[in-house]
């Protein structure tokens, strides 16, 4: 009878400090999702910070060895990887003429319009992934450049192929990366051949974007190139490529469309990247639909004269 | 230096080891792709030979050691842990005595369920972490790993909490 009720007690007991903990939890969980900059991400610069050599290092000893691992382990999706890269290799051979010539086209219209080409001018730092993710739900990457360098939070990420995604996370010496593909990522986007603006969002690892608020009168085709839109106050500059039409749904009850993107940068296994040097606030003016120096100063004599 | 200090002691440097491990080493032998998560098969692991209480308390504090680490809401491996480290002091009575066999396999199912409730707990605030198809390989990857891992483990986990009789029943 007293074994029983002891029992009982320290049953209760481990109840309750279960309960305690479980809302310890999700009242931390809460304060991280609703405040940011605060002690929790103090503390995680702090970490990163202090894990970042112990991680440079084993990257450099264990990638190779690693790398053989893989092999052994994934041969067939390495040999399947293998087959589809040289087809995209043969289909890329056949689309960098046709880019040229829209590139070609792009600035001769920037030119005309007295647009800066604003892309261009914003400064870029080359930083090194730490590709090692400590959980599988970690879909952000290392990199090894970190505040000292200038990289600040929402700067965009890019390869040569095209956005990966923004800086979500930088202490002294690291930062991470939020994929574009993360469920909390969102970048307004512009449809290339519409001139439509949309807000394109991650829905997950290896799942295409998703691009909202596309009006229903709005031709969207496959193959169609999306863009970043730049809107006032966004961590990113327009034009930045962020992927190609891949599907389009028309919703006619919301009056939208729902269009699908695929990615223009590939997501996996990314050695080295760029950061964008982007700061939203900077006072540098995008002129469109400038006149000619000229005609300004025809005006202007025409407007001084009695 | 009695007794309880020195199985704290070692507990903390056992965890601390693997969660090194973890950041350092592990993610460069992936399985299938993913990474083989360490510190929750410790925990499982330990939690057998505990109380549900200190299991859960145990599953807490290396919860929020890995929070600190990752980019995951901070709280929620913590979470996943004291509930996972509650669930296997649960099973104690029943597991931590038998044979290897029977506590790796305890150690891969509870390791299973541990995956699908973190991102079960994504889904609810709106995070959707993995696809379907995604959380059955690494839930899948999670147990496969458990099972050698849990062997090889054993002998420290019942060394660093001096288990020389069977279970430890008191809380500590």
């Amino acid at each position: 009878m007293v074994l029983r009720r002891s029992t009982t007690r320290r049953s209760r007991s481990s109840r309750f400090r279960l309960a305690l903990l479980v809302l310890t939890s999700i009242v931390l969980i809460t304060l991280d999702v609703r405040t940011e900059g605060g002690a929790i991400d103090t503390a995680r610069s702090a970490v990163l910070d202090a894990l970042g050599p112990l991680r440079s290092n084993s990257t450099r000893i264990f990638e190779p060895v690693g790398g053989a691992w893989e092999a052994v382990t994934s041969y067939d999706d390495l040999e399947a990887q293998n087959a589809l890269l040289r087809a995209k290799i043969a289909e890329l051979q056949n689309s960098v003429l046709e880019v040229g010539e829209i590139e070609r086209e792009r600035k001769s219209l920037l030119a005309l319009l007295g647009a800066r080409d604003r892309v261009a001018q914003v400064g870029r730092r080359t930083a090194r992934v730490i590709d090692a993710p400590i959980s599988n739900y970690q879909r952000t990457l290392e990199l090894d450049k970190g505040s000292r360098d200038g990289i600040a939070i929402g700067m965009p990420v890019e390869t040569g192929a095209g956005v990966i995604g923004r800086i979500s996370n930088v202490s002294i010496t690291r930062s991470q990366v939020e994929l574009l593909t993360d469920p909390n990522f969102d970048v307004g986007v512009r449809m290339v051949r519409s001139g439509d603006d949309g807000i394109a969002s991650g829905r997950g690892h290896n799942r295409e974007l998703e691009v909202s608020f596309i009006e229903l009168d709005t031709v969207v085709i496959p193959g169609e190139t999306v863009v970043s839109s730049g809107f006032q106050g966004s961590t990113f500059p327009e034009g930045l490529l962020i992927g190609t039409v891949v599907d389009v749904v028309p919703n006619a009850v919301q009056g939208t469309q729902r269009i699908t993107i695929h990615p223009a940068a590939d997501l996996d296994r990314l050695r080295w990247v760029q950061v964008l040097l982007f700061y939203p606030d900077a006072p540098e003016p995008v002129i469109v639909d400038r006149l000619p120096e000229d005609e300004i100063t025809e005006i202007e004599s025409e407007g001084s004269a009695p | 230096m009695n007794l309880r200090a020195i199985i704290t002691s070692r507990i903390g440097a056992l965890f601390a080891t693997v969660f090194i491990l973890q950041v350092s080493v592990v993610p460069h032998f992936r399985l299938g792709g993913y990474v083989i998560d360490l510190p929750l098969i410790l925990v499982v692991l330990v939690g057998l030979h505990l109380t549900p209480q200190n299991g859960s308390l145990t599953g807490f504090m290396v919860g929020l050691m890995i929070d600190l680490a990752l980019e995951t809401p901070f709280g929620m491996t913590a979470l996943t842990f004291t509930l996972i480290g509650f669930a296997a002091g649960s099973a104690a009575p029943h597991v931590a005595e038998r044979n290897v066999v029977t506590r790796a396999l305890t150690v891969a199912l509870l390791g299973a369920t541990a995956t699908a409730l973190f991102a079960g707990f994504g889904v609810l605030i709106g995070l959707e972490y993995v696809s379907r198809r995604e959380l059955g390989d690494i839930a899948l990857v999670t147990a496969v790993a458990a099972i050698p891992v849990a062997t090889l483990l054993s002998p420290i986990v019942r060394w660093s909490l001096a288990l020389r009789s069977p279970l430890i029943t008191s809380d500590r």
